[in-house]
């Protein structure tokens, strides 16, 4: 393995099953869980088609309406648990976060392994239950419909999911103890790459909310199964009280989605524009204030349930607070391309991409979080939207574009450059095409969760779904020519990108120990010099 | 962090602290305190949870950043407690029918312009 004058790498260290499935190297388990939520994505991205396909026509000729309850509850749970909660944080932070902070593992590379084994039990669990059982409660699991009256594999799918989230505990717990206490010498705070800062700050959010998510489910499982009253009014208990657990983890949830790829971001930016990001330690501390800020926000999913309209202003008002440091982030990536020597490669297209649609995302958030407006478009299209393009625009812009531009230091190859941006291109324009039109939908009054509808929304549903399969393509392209890459991809130098940060001053792909000798850090983040740009391109 | 070890003594002693709060618990409810009974169990069961992070999980003779995790999951917990309950607590204020008669009142507004010369259509239209 010497020929071309490099060192046994991660991948090619040893060939054996066990050698894979036993594996506690953090590179190991990244790429176990790349291929695994890649396969959950697919799953979700199935029924997500066959959801538009049904609404091409405002006719239910496709599925009957449990059917398609079953269908949107699956894509729900499949994509949000399974999908966005794991995807940047367990592969590429996995795969990264030591690297970038100059040690050869993660803290506990045993509980990291441990990790992935519970993620993929639950997952599969609850997977199959929906699949063969079928559940149709939406993936919000609303009290007392879920524990009465919904006939489906509820109580299994709840195991499921209750057992998935000891996976992100225990992940952010990893990431936690290793960002405090594996820094290589030299490695201070703000020298951290803000891919990092992004982590700790997620990190904090899994082990801090959930465990309230798994609670609430452990009650709810109570109540279905052994008929102790909680939620059910008819039992002495309360069902907004399910929404508020459910949401004081559901909203921060929405952080664990975003904010690692907020962190893929920060040095997409910094990379493609050869500078420091703008106002570094303020996008760092913006991280922690979305975190924090994010946990006192949940009623803003409540405005109709009939909670108190003195909690509803309370939370509206903090709701909009969350929008000060996000811009934070937004101006500050922006500011950084001032005067950098920009280049178009495509994790930067993506980095542009996320910017446009997490800005169309995050404005409309404060349109919701108006408790007015949100009486009027609350469980119609225009939120489905908005989320949508929270947590598909906004983490899938970040995961693929973070995923594209490591990808030769994850595998040692190149991928093809002008099918990537094509590719990049067809899911910037496919899901503008899928999602905007759902806004107008939406605020024309068409609800969420139905499969027929008035005719006049037609036209616009048909957008939706062509552009759904636009999306698709561009989607399954990356798929393609990924594993394309592997076999027929050119060879990647250790610094393909001339970017800065320790994970390119090791060769590509790593060897199992990331480092021979553990490296001494004499400089910050992103130290692009002067004239570097001019180098380039 | 440093390795001091407990004598089994301290073990013993709040273990026996530990039986006793239960028997408080059990004991006082028994007794009725009206709305305070929820009260008094959950103080005696903080007292207890405590108890056992301070002495059995060791968090006193850990370093001053682990005791800042320990005082955040508390603190979170707070937070929790603290923003569910301004939603139970507040709902009694809430003046349903004050809100139907402003509404009303606003909507005079409305139908007073609808009657205007010239706004007639927009009148008979609702
Ligand atoms: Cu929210």
């Amino acid at each position: 393995m010497n020929s071309s004058g490099k060192k046994t790498n991660y991948l090619n260290a040893s060939h054996t099953l066990s050698s894979w499935f036993l594996t506690v190297d953090h590179k190991r388990i990244a790429i176990l869980y790349l291929i695994t939520i890649s396969i959950f994505f697919f799953i979700g991205g199935l029924f997500a088609a066959l959801i538009r396909l049904e609404l091409l026509t405002p006719a239910g000729d496709l599925f009957k309406s449990d059917e398609y309850n079953k269908l949107f509850t699956l894509h729900g749970i499949v994509m949000i648990f399974f999908f966005l909660i794991p995807s940047v944080p367990a592969v590429l932070g996995n795969f990264l976060i030591p690297i970038m902070i100059g040690a050869k593992d993660l803290a506990f590379p045993r509980i990291n392994l441990l990790s992935w084994y519970i993620y993929v039990i639950g997952a599969t669990l609850a997977t199959l239950a929906i699949m063969v059982g079928g559940v149709d409660t939406g993936w919000t699991f609303y009290t007392p419909y879920s524990t009465v009256y919904s006939n489906g594999a509820v109580a299994l799918t709840i195991v499921g999911a209750f057992i998935t989230g000891f996976s992100s505990i225990l992940t952010g717990l990893n990431f936690l103890v290793t960002i405090h206490k594996m820094r290589a010498p030299g490695m201070t705070w703000f020298r951290l790459p803000l891919f990092v800062w992004a982590h700790y700050a997620t990190s904090l959010i899994m082990v801090l909310a959930t465990p309230v998510l798994a609670s609430a489910l452990f009650l709810l499982f109570l109540e279905r199964v052994f008929h102790i009253g909680i939620f059910n009014p008819a039992l002495g208990g309360d069902p907004v009280l399910f929404q508020h657990l459910f949401w004081f983890y559901s909203h921060p949830a929405v952080y664990i989605m975003i904010l690692p790829s907020m962190g893929v971001m920060s040095e997409l930016f910094a990379a493609f524009s050869r500078k420091r990001i703008f106002g570094y330690e303020f996008v760092a501390c913006s991280s922690l204030a979305i975190a924090i800020l994010g946990f006192f926000v949940w009623g803003h999913h409540m405005f109709v349930s009939g909670q108190s309209m003195y909690a509803g202003m309370v939370f509206s008002v903090l709701s909009f607070l969350v929008a000060i440091p996000s811009a934070v982030k937004a101006f500050n990536w922006s500011a950084t391309l001032y005067k950098g020597s920009i280049s178009y490669e495509t994790p930067m297209l993506y980095a542009f991409g996320f910017i446009g649609l997490f800005t169309i995302g995050g404005l409309t958030g404060l349109f919701l979080s108006t408790m007015a407006v949100d009486v009027h478009v609350h469980d119609t299209y225009f939120v489905v939207a908005h989320f949508h393009y929270i947590m598909v625009g906004g983490v899938l812009m970040g995961y693929l574009g973070g995923l594209h531009y490591w990808w030769p230091k994850i595998t040692g190859r190149l991928y093809p450059e002008a099918w990537a941006k094509l590719s990049a291109l067809l899911v910037f324009v496919g899901f503008n095409l899928t999602f905007f039109p759902q806004f107008l939908l939406g605020y024309m009054g068409m609800p969420r969760r139905y499969h027929m509808y008035p005719e006049e929304f037609q036209v616009l549903n048909v957008c939706s779904s062509l552009g759904a399969s636009v999306l698709g393509i561009g989607y399954f392209l990356p798929l393609v020519y990924f594993l394309w890459s592997l076999k027929f991809g050119k060879e990647s130098p250790a610094n393909p990108w001339g970017a800065k940060g320790l994970e390119w001053e090791i060769q590509s792909p790593p060897t199992t120990h990331n480092f021979d000798e553990i490296p001494v850090v004499t400089e910050e983040a992103y130290a692009y010099a002067k004239e570097d740009g001019k180098h380039h391109g | 962090m440093s390795h001091t070890v407990d004598s089994l003594k301290t073990y013993y002693l709040i273990f026996l602290a530990l039986m006793v709060l239960t028997a408080v618990t059990v004991g006082a409810a028994f007794i009725d305190f009206g709305p305070l009974n929820i009260s008094i169990a959950m103080a005696i069961a903080i007292l207890k949870g405590c108890l056992v992070l301070w002495f059995f999980m060791h968090v006193r003779h850990g370093n001053p950043l682990l005791k800042i995790f320990a005082v955040a999951g508390f603190l979170w917990l707070v937070i929790l407690v603290a923003f569910t309950l301004q939603d139970y607590v507040t709902r009694p204020w809430q003046d349903f029918e004050a809100n139907q008669r402003w509404i009303k009142h606003q909507a005079t507004h409305f139908e007073a312009r609808a009657a205007l010369p010239g706004n007639a259509s927009h009148g008979s239209a609702h």
